[in-house]
């Protein structure tokens, strides 16, 4: 068929005759065309492929007619399709340039992001809490370490949460 | 009557391996799961890439898989440079993944569900950052603890707070993944406990009635499912974000 095709592309008698013989088998070609040939290339077959001297005989006017309403289907199908891949690529590609990328792909359901947020919190109060006691029992400063530690833990705990959450941007990627 | 949703998560010493002064150290069950795992993921792997096809089996795309899901992760947390550590999130991740499914399994033990493990690995992941750090940056790695751009008046109390941050993150990252594996496998638990009371208790009323907690166990395992595999995940990106405060320690 393609060898058909280069042939009558030089002859333009055998050209005529080649579309006048495609009219008449159009019953042998499923309805959608489209279905043949690569995806995204849905476009390629039209009309214009299999006429390219331009030629304006009777029977091309016919098929042009009856074809008319295919390409710019086919076209509405290939720019939405390209649009939403456009939009995929940025939604994929958005993470990584703004400050705070990778913690979010973390947190993939409700359950685990509110366990992650209050594990980030306690873990923080703890170690200050630790921390302050040891110290005070070290270096017997009675209630002070204690005090000033689980404070400090407490603040430890809060930005934990915050760089968590995604509301500070994240230290490696603010000097970037 | 209850059923102890406590007991599956008992230690049971199989054989003792050696003694230590007064400690018997012995092989535990949670120590045979856990090298049951092992085995487990080996086989799968070795047997997956044996064949090394061009156009792979499902066992080989399910290796393949995983490799690229963790290949995928490391790059996009820790960069290209965090390749390095492939092997250590691999496996990481996969025996925390496979330990979390076969503790799905009924009658199995959860070796997750125990702190002891999840810290051992948090702190494997915890010395991990700080041994690479000081080895690759050397006190340079301590600008960890110096944001940028911070008034020098208060710059002793974000010090004080960043290096509480980073002492904290061991804790955090072992007990998300433990008392995730612990409170699913007690809500499961607690849910078929339901039927039995249901069922002893009521006779044939109570069998019947006992649909419905099984059908929230269904619903829960299903969640459970969820969360094995999503923990793992968890835990693996964590370590991903603090090997690349490792690899990339500020200025």
């Amino acid at each position: 068929m393609h060898a058909k095709k280069t042939c009558a592309a030089e002859n333009p008698a055998l050209f005529a005759l080649n579309q006048t013989f495609m009219l008449q088998l159009r019953f042998l070609d499923s309805k959608k065309r489209d279905k043949y040939g690569p995806r995204g290339f849905q476009v390629g077959w039209t009309g214009e492929t299999r006429n390219p001297r331009g030629s304006k005989s009777m029977v091309d006017g016919a098929r042009d007619t009856d074809n008319r309403s295919e390409p710019p289907d086919d076209a509405a199908a290939l720019s939405a399709r390209l649009q939403r891949l456009g939009k995929r690529l940025a939604q994929a590609n958005r993470p990584s340039e703004n400050g705070f990328g990778p913690r979010q792909t973390v947190d993939t359901s409700a359950i685990a992001r509110g366990f992650r947020l209050s594990t980030e919190l306690v873990g923080g109060v703890l170690v200050g809490a630790a921390i302050g006691w040891l110290l005070d029992r070290w270096l017997g400063t009675s209630p002070w370490g204690l005090t000033v530690f689980l404070l400090l833990g407490f603040a430890a705990g809060v930005l934990n949460v915050m760089r968590a959450a995604g509301v500070v941007r994240d230290r490696q990627l603010n000097d970037e | 009557m209850a059923v102890d949703p406590i007991h599956q998560f008992q230690i049971v010493n199989l054989f003792p391996i050696v003694k230590i002064g007064n400690t018997e150290i012995a092989f535990t069950n949670s120590a045979a799961f856990m090298l049951t795992a092992v085995a487990a993921l080996t086989v799968f792997l070795v047997t997956a890439t044996a064949g090394r096809s061009l156009v792979p089996s499902r066992l080989q795309s399910a290796a393949e898989l995983s490799y690229e899901f963790v290949a995928s992760t490391v790059r996009s947390t820790a960069g290209a440079e965090g390749m390095r550590f492939f092997p250590f999130v691999f496996s990481l991740f996969m025996f925390i993944l496979t330990v979390n499914v076969i503790g799905l399994i009924p009658y199995t033990f959860t070796v997750t569900s125990h702190i002891i493990v999840t810290a051992a690995l948090a702190i494997t992941v915890f010395l991990t950052v700080l041994g690479y750090g000081l080895w690759r940056h050397g006190f340079h790695f301590f600008n960890l603890f110096v944001p940028k751009g911070v008034p020098i008046y208060i710059l002793p109390l974000i010090v004080a707070i960043e290096i509480l941050s980073f002492l904290s993150r061991p804790i955090s990252h072992s007990v998300r993944l433990f008392a995730n594996m612990l409170a699913g496998h007690i809500t499961l638990q607690v849910f078929a406990s339901f039927i039995i009371l249901l069922g002893t208790g009521l006779g044939i009323a109570g069998w019947v009635g006992g649909a419905l907690p099984l059908l929230m166990i269904i619903i829960l395992y299903a969640l459970e499912t969820l969360v094995a595999f999503l923990q793992a995940y968890v835990f693996a990106i964590l370590t991903c974000i603090y090997l690349n405060d490792a690899i990339h320690p500020g200025h």
